[in-house]
Parts: structure tokens; sequence; C-alpha cells
């Protein structure tokens, strides 16, 4: 902690001068910010490409009990969220990929930090333009669409819908343009762990998504996913743009052990919407409701400055709990991003 | 002292450096900015009467009488059916468990490719009564009745008809036409196929039931154009729920707890008797009767179960229907009797005064008296008699947020017609399958056949018995409607579209650019942002979808002529297999046999149960269409009178796949008779960031509107329409905007006066008109500002406004004059404070220009994109 509160600038800046000079060096050879080749080269990459990007957000937020409210109930937190992604590409049909973050946490009374290494993975194949494509190493098998408008600080209730990170592949068939058949499997959480004796897999996966021909772009995704506990998970999503704007409806559901047609179950429902104010500037509304738990309501307005390089997110929520004891709140938040390259 | 001296002359610095520079230097005269626009009516010389075969004639009279929803309103957006929705209530109140009382006001809008929409708003009241009277073994069987009056207002609208209102209406009429502020919020912030005018005037649509024209005086007040109608009706039905007692068990053994289930089986019977009045001009009103009785049998089978999505988002909204169990039929097969009568009444006369009061309230003796003694302001426009056997489908399957269904109806009828000169019989047979479409994003797309054979015939006075006049040469055609109505078109489907009229018409159509169905530069750009991707994101990336173009409106006629129809006869059973095996498979034949392929018919039997799930495998039905043509085809060469001509035609038209039929019997007769036209109406929706090569395809789409082609010989018209009145046979409900002459902007001048600062730029706008009538002192102008920047919330509308303005008489021509206003700045007489501050924010907007010589009847809009600068000026956009 103390070394984030003292170094936490000084990394990223260092970061951002070695980019500069080495992008002077040779600019061919590395990209950055999540990567797109240049205008010159968009017809006949030169290989090998190393491609990297870093971001670190520092995020405050206050929490209000927006009625019934005991007084001095209100909360407020500092968090911040780093992350680093390199991807080394041999050429488009063989790369390498390595992500990692640091988060913090610092309430009033307490704090906390984690250090994940999120994916470590060999692609080989393009995932959107080779017919047969692959993946093994570190990585999330291929569940549901996971689009959020709003910051990560937000997600208060962890549901633990969504696959984590662990050791395994995943596979990936594209029979044409408009559809994409996805297949994963993983196994244990850290490389030391043994593999289950039975090589039960820990979680498998399977996703299905085709795009239609709706205005300006329209994808169904239908998931599907089996853990090692006996949970089995289905997910639909649709996103669609249209003018600039950007619209997803996302649905998951865990179904109970004992049946589909039980009436206790466990259920989210997000609805994103975003659209464009000036360049890159833009305003979003997230809807999120997690059946019988909570609901969520979020205005977000994104700002970018200084080359783009800087990102201010202002954000305004209301969210009910699931709990009669505990008050409905009206969350504040700011965030702001840096990115350097 | 020179500390002083320099603080002066650093503030003078400031003060210097700050003031804007066209304030220290003398404004340069600017150049006037100069739009002139096509001669409209040049443009479109000889092509009015086709346009108004675009939508059929006088859809709405059809409309009305069979009670047809709405033709093409579809809901664009979840934002949309939440907003349309608001509007048409239901009330039913239940008097006891049999009875219930039903008030129903509804509003539907019909767009017109034309510019404008046709409004009908409706208002039904009347009892509902349903009982089981009994049981059949364990069936119930139930009784239900239902009557009502229901009154309707239909009138062509559009939003400068709309602003225009505002301007004449008191406040507070105006105001609560405008939801008391809310209509103008919506239409700001929803997007372009929000229609305000759904919502619009809500006054109007709650006093429906009092604005029919029950006396000369009222129908004097319609508005010209206009239509108001009121019906009486009733019905009764005994229909027998044959599988309750088994879908009540599966419903419970499957735990479906919400499903609908009922497949209800009866028969009915129905009348209505109706009475139109159409203001026509400023003293003309046509009265139409209309009368109509309705037996038969019909099954409704609903299976479904239907949600309410997002019931808890708004307090007062039931939520969105969301059907997701797929399967909704209905059958029905009828005999129907019609008797149609329209009258025109010249209201400056005292007897037509007197015979409108009584006809309107259903006594016709004075009229009928008045055209024996032939009063002079009473015409009789026509009388028709139909008698016909008619069936009616519809199937279509839903699944969330998709709806797949076909309308089906064939009708065959023997029309009985006559007016001051002729008295005549005719056979008609008609068809129409419709296609549509419809899913949350981009709302419906219809595409459609409507058939029509029409047969001259003569009645034996001795026994009724009908024949052919031997003197006729052509007693029959068939003539061929295809249509394709897309909002949303891209370009996949428009190559589609062009596809299927080709298959259809054997036209080439090579006229007709390639539209690629990607952009170039899109896949390029897509390709090099995502080569380098993280494969952890590759979920969330839309491949480039096919160019979103526009809104495409196609129509192809044919008329098939007694000849070619003849020449049908010659088509031997071989070459016919070999016709249809081509059509539906696209297979050429080794050797189409003489026998029975009798697999592939039985498969054409399997697979049939699939098309009330409207689903249609066409390459298996080759065998059976083939088996059901060749027997329809043995019966036509068999008849001999008309009745058994028209029987034997029927049998060939009844068919699932008309476009396939056509194609096959052009391929197998040729003969160049068949007068063929193709027609296209294409509007290309333009956006600012859209790629060069997107640009391209759009303005190549764009070049084809009112694109037009003919083959074959001149088409010829419909015995029914060449007979009837021309006045009539023309009527659409764009007719009623072409009747009334409107004066056309032919060109538009903007020139910046004394633009000082951004705030005082003085824009004025000169435009030239082309009057209806020379000296014309005054016209209406109609001015609408639509943003269409960086800042696209759909169609952003910033302000709208109509102004009576004086008009400066042309030297030149008589029929030309100009207005002037100013559009910001002091001087302008625009009250909304918003036309002006726009001009102070740069960006792009289009803005929108009509005109009208009385504020009734307005010219067609012509847009005129701009751009406003930092600095306030105004100048042309790029197309």
């Amino acid at each position: 902690m103390f070394f984030w509160r003292h170094y936490g600038l000084v990394i990223p800046l260092l970061c951002f001068a070695t980019h500069t000079a080495v992008a002077a060096i040779h600019s061919s050879f590395y990209h950055h910010s999540r990567c797109a080749l240049s205008e010159s080269e968009a017809n006949q990459p030169k290989w090998p490409k190393l491609c990297y990007s870093f971001q670190s957000e520092l995020t405050r937020s206050l929490q209000l009990p927006a009625a019934k409210a005991s007084a001095g109930s209100q909360e407020q937190s500092t968090s911040t969220y780093s992350e680093l992604y390199l991807g080394g590409y041999a050429s488009s049909l063989l790369s390498l990929h390595l992500t990692g973050s640091y988060q913090t946490e610092k309430f009033a009374q307490s704090s906390q930090q984690d250090a994940v290494l999120r994916h470590a993975y060999i692609h080989l194949g393009h995932p959107l333009f080779s017919e047969v494509s692959a993946a093994i190493g570190k990585l999330e098998t291929p569940f549901g669409l996971q689009l959020r408008a709003s910051s990560e600080r937000l997600k208060a209730y962890q549901l633990n819908l969504w696959p984590e990170p662990n050791w395994g592949y995943i596979l990936r068939y594209l029979p044409s343009q408009e559809l994409r058949v996805e297949f994963g499997q993983s196994y244990t959480e850290t490389l030391s762990e043994p593999m289950p004796n039975d090589a039960r897999p820990r979680s498998r996966s399977l996703r299905i998504s085709r795009s239609l021909t709706a205005l300006e772009g329209t994808m169904i995704l239908l998931s599907a996913r089996d853990q090692v506990n006996d949970q089995k998970l289905l997910s639909a999503a649709i996103t669609n743009q249209s003018n600039g704007r950007a619209s997803s409806l996302e649905w998951v559901r865990r179904l109970n052990p004992n049946g589909f047609g039980q009436s206790r179950f466990e259920q989210l429902f997000r609805f994103n919407y975003f659209s464009v104010i000036k360049e890159r500037n833009r305003w979003f509304l997230e809807y999120e409701i997690a059946r019988k738990d909570y609901w969520l309501l979020n205005y977000g307005i994104e700002y970018f400055f200084w080359l783009q390089r800087f990102r201010l997110v202002g954000e305004l929520a209301y969210r009910r709990d699931p709990h009669a004891d505990v008050d409905d709140k009206l969350i504040f938040q700011l965030s702001a991003r840096f990115r350097p390259f | 002292m020179r500390h002083q001296f320099r603080r002066w002359l650093t503030l003078l610095t400031i003060i210097g450096l700050s003031l804007p520079g066209n304030l220290l230097s003398q404004p340069a005269k600017e150049q006037p900015i100069q739009v002139r626009f096509a001669d409209e009516k040049a443009q479109s010389s000889g092509r009015s009467g086709r346009l108004v075969n675009f939508f059929g004639g006088g859809f709405l009279g059809n409309g009305l009488a069979s009670g047809l929803k709405s033709l093409n309103q579809s809901v664009d957006s979840l934002m949309e059916s939440i907003f349309y929705s608001l509007l048409d209530k239901e009330f039913l109140t239940e008097f006891s468990d049999e009875i219930r009382f039903g008030i129903k006001y509804e509003r539907d809008l019909h767009e017109t490719s034309l510019g404008g929409y046709i409004v009908v708003d409706s208002f039904r009241i009347g009892p509902e009564f349903g009982k089981v009277i009994g049981q059949l073994g364990e069936f119930p069987i139930r009784l239900g009745s239902t009557s009502g009056v229901d009154f309707a207002t239909i009138t062509h609208r559009n939003t400068a008809m709309r602003s225009a209102e505002s301007e004449q209406l008191p406040f507070w009429r105006s105001w609560a036409n405008e939801w008391f502020g809310v209509l103008p919020v919506l239409s700001r912030i929803l997007p372009p196929s929000f229609n305000p005018l759904q919502m619009y005037d809500p006054v109007a649509l709650a006093t429906t039931p009092l604005l029919f024209p029950f006396s000369h005086k009222k129908a004097l007040k319609m508005p010209i154009g206009s239509i108001r109608s009121i019906g009486i009706s009733g019905g009764l039905s005994i229909t027998a729920d044959l599988f309750e007692p088994e879908l009540e068990r599966f419903r419970k053994e499957m735990r479906l707890e919400d499903l609908q289930l009922s497949l209800p089986i009866g028969v009915f019977k129905s009348g209505s008797h109706r009475i139109n009045v159409l203001r026509k001009s400023e003293h003309i009103v046509w009265v139409g009767i209309t009368d109509l009785q309705e037996k038969g049998f019909q099954s409704d089978w609903d299976l479904r179960n239907r949600y309410h999505a997002f019931s808890k988002l708004i307090p007062v909204w039931q939520g969105m229907p969301v059907p997701v169990f797929p399967i909704d039929l209905f059958f029905s097969r009828l005999r129907l009797k019609r008797f149609d009568q329209v009258f025109s009444f010249d209201l400056r006369d005292k007897d037509a005064q007197q015979a409108y009061n009584a006809i309107v309230t259903g006594d016709l003796r004075p009229t009928l008296k008045a055209i024996d003694t032939e009063i002079i302001g009473i015409r009789r426009l026509f009388n028709r008699h139909e008698t016909a056997k008619a069936l009616r489908q519809k199937t279509s399957r839903s699944a969330f947020v998709y709806n797949d269904s076909r309308k089906q109806r064939l009708r065959r009828s023997l029309v009985y017609l006559e007016d001051d000169q002729r008295k005549e019989n005719f056979i008609e047979i008609s068809q129409e399958i419709q296609d549509s479409n419809w899913n949350v994003l981009v709302g419906g797309e219809y595409q459609g056949f409507n058939n029509k054979l029409e047969m001259r015939v003569k009645k034996n006075p001795e026994d009724d018995s009908l024949f052919f006049d031997p003197e006729d040469r052509k007693p029959y055609h068939l003539r061929v409607n295809f249509q394709i109505n897309d909002r949303y078109c891209n370009s996949r489907e428009f190559q589609d579209a062009i596809k299927t009229a080709r298959f259809v018409s054997l036209m080439p159509l090579d006229s007709l650019p390639a539209i690629p169905i990607y952009a170039e530069d899109e896949l390029r750009e897509f390709h090099r942002r995502n080569l380098l991707l993280d494969p952890m994101d590759s979920h969330q990336i839309t491949p480039v979808p096919p160019t979103l173009l526009g809104r495409l409106n196609l129509v192809l006629q044919m008329n098939f002529p007694y000849d070619y129809l003849q020449a049908l006869k010659a088509i031997t059973r071989a070459k016919l297999k070999q016709g249809i095996y081509e059509s539906f498979r696209g297979l050429k034949l080794q050797n189409p046999g003489e026998h029975l392929n009798l697999a592939s018919y039985l498969l054409g039997w399997l697979v049939e149960p699939l098309s009330l799930a409207n689903i249609r495998l066409k390459s298996l039905k080759a065998e059976r269409e083939f088996q059901r043509l060749w027997e329809g085809l043995q019966r036509y060469r068999m008849a001999k009178t008309p009745e058994t001509v028209g029987e034997a035609l029927e049998y060939v038209l009844d068919t699932d796949f008309p476009g396939e039929l056509f194609h096959t019997f052009l391929n197998l007769v040729d003969d160049q008779t068949v007068a063929k036209q193709f027609g296209m109406q294409a509007h290309s929706s333009v956006k600012t960031n859209d790629s060069v090569n997107t640009k391209t395809a759009k303005q190549d789409f764009a070049k084809l509107n009112q694109f037009w082609i003919e083959d074959g010989p001149a088409m010829p018209d419909s015995y029914l329409s060449a007979y009837l009145d021309s006045d009539l046979s023309s009527f659409t409900p764009q007719g009623m905007d072409q009747q009334t002459p409107t004066p056309t902007i032919t060109a538009v001048t903007f020139e910046h006066l004394g633009s000082t600062t951004p705030e005082k730029v003085n824009i004025e706008m000169t435009v030239d008109i082309q009057q209806t009538h020379p000296n014309q002192d005054a016209v209406y102008l109609y001015l609408r500002l639509e943003q269409s920047g960086v800042v696209d919330l759909g169609r952003f509308m910033v302000g709208e406004n109509s102004k009576q303005l004086p008009m400066i008489r042309s030297h030149d021509k008589d029929d030309h004059g100009q207005v002037r206003i100013y559009l910001t700045g002091p001087k302008s007489p625009l009250k909304a404070g918003l036309f002006s501050d726009s001009f102070r924010i740069e960006g792009r907007y289009n803005l929108f220009l009509s005109t009208s010589s009385t504020g009734g009847s307005w010219s067609s809009e012509r847009k005129i994109p701009i751009v406003v600068d930092q600095s306030g000026k105004l100048s042309l956009a790029e197309q």
C-alpha cells in the first residue's frame, strides 16, 4: 500500500516515457492501446508485433442512505484499479497474451488489496478471421456477454455468475462471418495445483453468437455453462448498434439443481445503453436487476481529455438492497482513469 | 507612473485581443447562397397515375370494411412500443359473468410514401355476450354475440399541418394537443421512427363519436379531404372448444400454469351497415353506404404464453406483451354478400341538403327519389352488388422479439355494377398473400402479392345463367401486383428484393446498379482495428453488417391478357413438370417422365403441417404443386361457362407460392403479350459518420428513387376502374393531396445581413414560389429545423414554425413570387427561441420547408442540409 501510494503515479509516467522513446525508434514493432494496426500497415502488417496497454483508475465513492436513514450511515471509500496487458504476435495466427490486475479498496475502518494474474495464454489462429482457432493457458471459458457500462466498483453484490480465470482451453469455430461457436474447459486455478484425478473439468461452457443484419449491427449470444459443483447456468444476450449508439440486453440464470421448473432460482438481467456526446465522450445508462436480491440504476458521463489519455467518469446510481433492514442507497462516484498509451 | 502606464497598456492589449476580429474590420459583403429545386411536376409527369398503383386503389376503403389493422405501422424500438401502446386503450366493464360492455378507442397511422400519414381515429361501443349453452359429450358449446356502433375519423396529416393548426387554435387546445408539452419533448429525444402524430391531439380522438356529420352544416365544417364514418355491426357465433379437456390436462402435467391454450372451432354470422362521408371539395360531399353480411366457419387457434416484460418499470404501463409460445393460426371459410352505393351531393342545392340529412341517418328514400327526378345536386356514382366465397387464413410464429406472419385471402365474387349509363356483371377472383416480418429493432417489413382476375360476363335474364359475350375479344385478364415495403432496407435485402422481382417477372432489370453487400472500406477498417485484438474481447465485437441503405418501396405489376391465359391450356404435362421443378428446386429434369413421383408427393404432404407454423419448404413441395397445377389446368381446359372458368382459375391461383407460379408460366409461355411494370421508391438515410463506400452505396440507392421501367405492351386499365367514375377509381389517400393544388418551392436563397457578432447574425431567407393561381397575396410557409450533426440522438428536432407571409410578385412571370423571412436575429418573426439559439451552436442541420395557400393542404417538403459555423454563419452541407 505504501508503495502504491508513493510510487503509483511514477510507474505509469515511466511507462509512458519508455513507450514514447521506443515508439520513436521502431514504430512498426510496438503497438499500444489494445491495439490497432496503423493505416500504413493495414494491408501488409510486418511481424512480429508487441502490443501492450496499461491503465490505472482511481475512484472516489460516496454512498448515502436514500430513505428512512439512520444518521451517520453514509459511507465513503477510495479504490484503485490498475491493469497491464501484453500481447505478443509472432504472426496473426500465433500469439501470446498476458493480463494482470491490481486492485485496492479503502474504507474508513478497513482496506483490502488484490493482485491477480487474469490471463496468460497462447492463441493459435485468429479469433475473428480464422475459421478455426484455439487458446490454451489461464483464461475464462466463454460464457455470456459480460458487458457493463459502469465501473467495477459498483458491483457490490457478487453473484458468481461469471467464469473465473482458470487453466484450460478454448476452441472456436466460425462456419461463416455471421456465426461463431466457442467451447471451453478449465481445470485448475493455479498451475501448481494437481489435475483432478478423473480429469473432470472445473468448468465447461459453450457460447454461440449469431450476428443479424438489423440496423447497423446486431448480435445474439446464447451460452451455457456447467461447473464442477453441479451448477448449471444459461445466458442470452443481444447487442445492437445504431447511429453511434449501442445497447445491450443480457440475461443470466443459474439453474436450480432440482430442475428448471422450480420457483427458486438466481437470475440477473442487465441493460446497458451508450450514446456518443462528441468524439469519444459518451453518456451511459445501466439497469441491473438480480431477482429477489437487488436492483441498480446508474447514469454516467465519460469525458476524455489531454490526448484522450485521461478519462473522467461521473456516475450517479440508485441501488435497492435485498434486505429490509438495509437502506436503499444513492451513490455518487467519480473515477479518474489514466491510460498512458 | 511607469507601473500605471504598463498596467494600462496590458489592459488595453487584453481588451484588443479579446475583441472579435469582425468588430475591428469592416464586415465583408456576404455572397448569397442559393438552392434550386428541380421542377417536381416535370419530374413526375406521366407517372402520377402510376404512383397511385404503389398503394393499390383506395386501401382505406377496403381497410375499413374488413377491419384491417394498420398496413405498415411498425414499432421501431422498445421505447416506441411504450408510447404507442399508451394511446390504444380498451375499457371493458364486466356487468356479469356473461355480459361485458366494451368501449374502445384506437388510433392507427398509415404511412404514405409520398409524405404525411393517414390518421384513423376510431371509437367503438357495444355489448359482448358469451355463455356456455350446453355440452356436446365433454366439449362445452359456447354462444357468443357482439354488437356495437363504431365511429371513425380519417384524416391526412403531416407535421406542417400540425404546426399550422397550433397557430390557429386557441392556446388551451393546442396545448392539450401537444399533451401539455410532453409531445414536443418526446419528438426531440426519441428515435426518428417515433411519430408524434401517433399521440398528437388526444382531444380529437376522444371526440371521435361526436364528429360524425349528421347534418349538412356539420359536413361543410369537415376539413376537405377527410372522411368520417359510422357503422353498426353485430354478430353471432357458436363455438366448441374441442380440445379443452385434453389441453387442460396437458397444461397441468407440464406445469405450464400461465399458458393460454384454446382451439375453438365454430360457425358465425355477422353483418354490418356503414355510412362513410368524404368531403371532396368546397361544396361536394360523397356519401358511401355499405351493407355487408358474412357467414361461415372459422377457427382461431391461439397457443401462446404472453408475458408482459418491464411491467413494473412505469406504474401506468402494463408492460410490453411478449409472446413466447410460438403458434397463432386463424382459418375461416365464408360466404359474403356486400352492397355498396356511392352518391355525390352538391350541398349548395337545397334538395341535396335535405337528402343528405336523411341519408346519413339511414333513410335513402329522398336520395333515390331525387335521382329519379334528376335533381342536379345529387348524382349516383355507382351501385355494386357482390356475392362471394372467401377463404381467409393467417399463420404466424413469434419468438420473444420476433414475429413472422402470413395472411392469405382468396375470394371469388360475382359483382353487379350499375351507374347512370351502364349495367354490367363481373366475376372477380382476388388473391392476397401478405408476408410480414416484425422484430423489435427495426419494426416491420412487408412483402406481398395482390392478384386479381377480372372477367366480364353477361347474365341471361331468363334463368340468371352467366355467359361470355361472343363479341367480347378479351373477356378476362389476370392482373398481378407484387410489393415490398421495407423501412430499414440493407444492401442484402435490396439485392434479394431485386432478385425476387427478376425471378417473378423474368425482366432483366440490368440497368439497376449492383450495390455491394458490404462497404469495402469498412471491412478494411474492421480488419485493421481487430487484427491485433485481445481474443478475450472478441465475443463483444460485432462483424461489419451489410450496408443499411434506407427505405425501399418496390412494386411489380404484370397483366396476363386473355390470349396468354388461353395459351396456358397448351402446356403439356412434361413441360409443366419441368417448369415447376426448375422454379421450385432450380433443377433441370433429365427425364420429366409421365409417371407420378410418389416419394416427392408424399414428402410434400408430410411437411404440410409445418406451414401451420409458417414454415414452407419450397423444394419439397415441387411435386405437390405440380400435381395441383396440372389438375387446375385440366379443369381450365374443360371449362366453358364463366363459372367453371372462374372455378378453374381460382384453383390455379390457390397456391402458397405465387412467385414460383408466375415464374413457371412466363418460362413456359413467353409470347411478349404480358405487360410488365417495375418501379421503386428509395429514400436513403445519410449519416454524417458514413464511410466513403457507404456513402457511395447510399447515393447509388437514392438515385433509384422514382425508378420506373416497362416491358411488353402498355398496361391496360382494370375493367372496374375503366368502368367507374374516373375520380373514384383514382381516389387514394394521396389523391386527396393531388386534388388540391399547392404552391411549389422552386428555389431558396440565404443571405447574411449585418452580421456583426454571432448573436446578431441576421439570416434572411428568400423563398421562390410557383403559385397555384396568379395574384396570390400571401402564402403559408412551414419551417422545421432538425439537427443532424455530432449530437445525433436520432432525429433531434430543434424547432418548427409556420407563418402566413405576404407574397412579393414576380415581374416576369405571373405565377411566380417570393416570400422573405428572417430566420434569426432581432427582426425574425419566428417566435420559437430555439430557432435563433440553435444558430449560435455550430453544427449540421436539416432545414425542411413546405408551403400552402390555405394552411390546409401543403406542398411536399423540401430538405436543405446546412452547416452553421462558429461565427453563426450558414453554408450548405455537402450531401
